[in-house]
């Protein structure tokens, strides 16, 4: 982290409670917030290197956590830490 | 016929006939004597009126004369048995109350009017929400001008702010942080090179300050008394002069020696003497120079000590007292004390206070290299005494009995008398420890109000829950006792919330997560 990073409103509990349980919910099959397009783009070098160059178009696997902190960073979730 | 009561020997230097003397003052006191009647008088001394009347004029002039003569001031000379004592002038000196303006001004005086400085806190103000306390941002101007800048424009102040602030909310915990553990771990692990680092404090002789682990120890133990009390003590600017190096230091010594306790034994060569059970105190010299004391004053403090008449062998400035045990006055020559009487009044005599403020055992004059000023460090401490003595400067005596502090200041002071020990023994050995840290551990022990030990009598041992106290000793005694009550406990803790299976309030675990739905 470099030092002039504005801390998000989140403390870092909190957003690793948020990530977590949506994570959680993607791995158990909780349909997604980002479209599947934006995550072959972001992911796509990993993709390749899971599947082959052939296969990268057709298949999509991804980590849940890594699809939850996407979410996150795009700010997708519809978790917060108060009601409102 | 001898002379029995008080009221007989006075009836009788008024001139009535010893045997009327002896039957009034039988079973009666001078006060009951005077209102008697002449009728009644006569009654007692089986006498005729004609005397009984005489006898009782006697009386009634003696009384009258009494009055008369002490409402017009005349020649009655009212006779003390002993000098007033000589009471030390208190000074009643006003409590200060904390004025936060006046103190930051006081701290921050340097750079308030600055342009660097109303830059800087005109750009906080800018960004909405200005954060950045004025102790920041007089440093963030410390640290401006020592770069060599006279002014900063308002581009530059604005970055220097920006950046400031990401640093701010940086350095600023996170809410749920386990701010406990870290402060313990961060003393703990210092606290294990100091065991094995032995430190000694070699600035100033004479006077050698427990250090190191120890007095860690005692302090977050909150003793009463630490094992080796000690007090620094400034004199008042009225005792001091500006140009007259000796004369300041002859103030600080008189004041040593005014604060020292001084003993007996410390003056005097005590000589029982068995044969003729008296006890014989040759007094020195020289010790009663150095204490600034005389042989007068020794006789009288001793006289009004022991309630004895101390005979000295010439009036004034005598060399060799002597005491007798059970002679109160010059004229009572034929008592004779017994064996154990006499050892008792040697162990008494020796160890009599005549001169000191309790518990000071040592004051010593010390001379500040820097400031040429003449303060005082002792062995011993008693803040409340010295507080009230004449001539010193209270904002700047200090003593390192935390418990003596918050009994004469209060919590507030006992909280910063904490810290400062604490940081005072860390930077001794050469540690760095975060001040947040010795913070921390300073409001735990005084959050209750009290000063408490941390510990098994202290914070441990008064958690308001079952289960953590359960947890840390003792186990069967607290939950039988909370069983007995029928207490409850609320699960707001650590050690509780592990105990039944829960995932703790620190953390990650403290976090509530809601759904809120997205309004497209």
């Amino acid at each position: 982290m470099n030092m002039t990073q504005i801390q998000s409103e989140h403390t870092r509990f909190e957003r690793a409670r948020i990530i977590g349980a949506r994570a959680l919910q993607i791995g158990m099959g909780a349909p997604l917030n980002a479209s599947e397009e934006d995550l072959r783009k972001e992911f796509k070098s990993e993709l390749i290197s899971l599947f082959g160059v052939e296969e990268a178009n057709i298949r999509f696997v991804l980590d849940p956590l890594k699809i939850a902190l996407f979410e996150y960073e795009r700010n997708l979730i519809p978790i917060d830490t108060s009601p409102e | 016929m001898v002379v029995k009561s008080a009221t007989k020997k006075k009836l009788m230097d008024m001139l009535v006939p010893e045997e009327f003397a002896h039957l009034l003052a039988d079973d009666r006191k001078w006060d009951n004597v005077k209102v008697l009647t002449a009728q009644e008088i006569a009654k007692i001394c089986e006498t005729d009126s004609e005397t009984a009347a005489k006898v009782h004029q006697i009386i009634v002039n003696a009384t009258k004369s009494a009055r008369s003569s002490s409402i017009d001031g005349g020649n009655l000379t009212v006779v003390r048995r002993r000098k007033r004592r000589t009471v030390r002038p208190k000074v009643e000196q006003e409590l200060e109350a904390y004025d936060y303006e006046r103190k930051m001004i006081g701290n921050l005086h340097e750079f308030v009017e600055n342009p660097i400085f109303k830059a800087l806190e005109k750009a906080d103000e800018a960004t909405g929400s200005p954060i950045l306390t004025e102790r920041v941002l007089s440093d963030l101007t410390k640290a401006v001008i020592a770069r060599d800048k006279v002014k900063v424009t308002k581009k530059q102040a604005e970055s220097i702010i920006e950046q400031a602030r990401v640093a701010f909310s940086r350095a600023r915990i996170d809410p749920h942080e386990a701010a406990g553990i870290l402060t313990a771990q961060s003393i703990g692990e210092p606290g294990t090179q100091m065991t094995m680092r032995t430190f000694h404090y070699a600035g100033v002789a004479t006077v050698n300050v427990t250090q190191g682990l120890p007095r860690i120890i005692e302090v977050v133990d909150a003793r009463k008394i630490p094992q080796t009390p000690t007090m620094t003590i400034y004199l008042d600017d009225s005792k001091r002069s500006e140009d007259d190096e000796k004369k300041n230091e002859l103030e600080a010594k008189k004041m040593a020696a005014a604060l020292e306790v001084t003993l007996t034994k410390n003056i005097a060569d005590l000589n029982t003497d068995v044969a003729q059970r008296r006890l014989v105190l040759n007094l020195h010299k020289g010790n009663l120079k150095q204490r600034n004391m005389t042989a007068d004053e020794v006789r009288d403090k001793l006289g009004r000590a022991l309630r004895l008449y101390i005979e000295a062998d010439k009036e004034s400035n005598p060399k060799v007292l002597t005491i007798v045990p059970g002679r109160q006055t010059e004229s009572d020559k034929d008592v004779i004390p017994s064996y154990t009487e006499l050892l008792q009044l040697e162990d008494k005599v020796k160890d009599l206070r005549l001169k000191g403020v309790p518990s000071i055992q040592r004051a010593n004059v010390q001379l500040d290299d820097e400031t040429g000023e003449h303060y005082l460090t002792t062995i011993g401490s008693n803040l409340t005494r010295v507080s009230d003595m004449d001539g010193i400067d209270r904002s700047r005596t200090y003593t390192n009995n935390i418990m003596e502090i918050y009994d004469f200041l209060g919590i507030e002071a006992a909280r910063q008398a904490i810290v400062n020990e604490l940081k005072l023994t860390l930077e001794g050995a050469r540690l760095e420890v975060d001040d947040r840290h010795l913070l921390m551990v300073a409001d735990v022990m005084t959050s209750e109000g009290a000063v408490r030990a941390i510990g098994r009598h202290g914070v441990s041992g008064t958690k308001h829950s079952i289960l953590a106290r359960a947890a840390f000793e003792v186990t069967v005694n607290h939950l039988l006792r909370a069983g007995i009550v029928g207490e409850r406990d609320r699960l707001t803790g650590v050690a509780e919330n592990i105990i039944v299976g829960q995932p703790i309030s620190l953390g990650t675990g403290s976090v509530e997560l809601y759904y809120v739905p997205r309004e497209n």
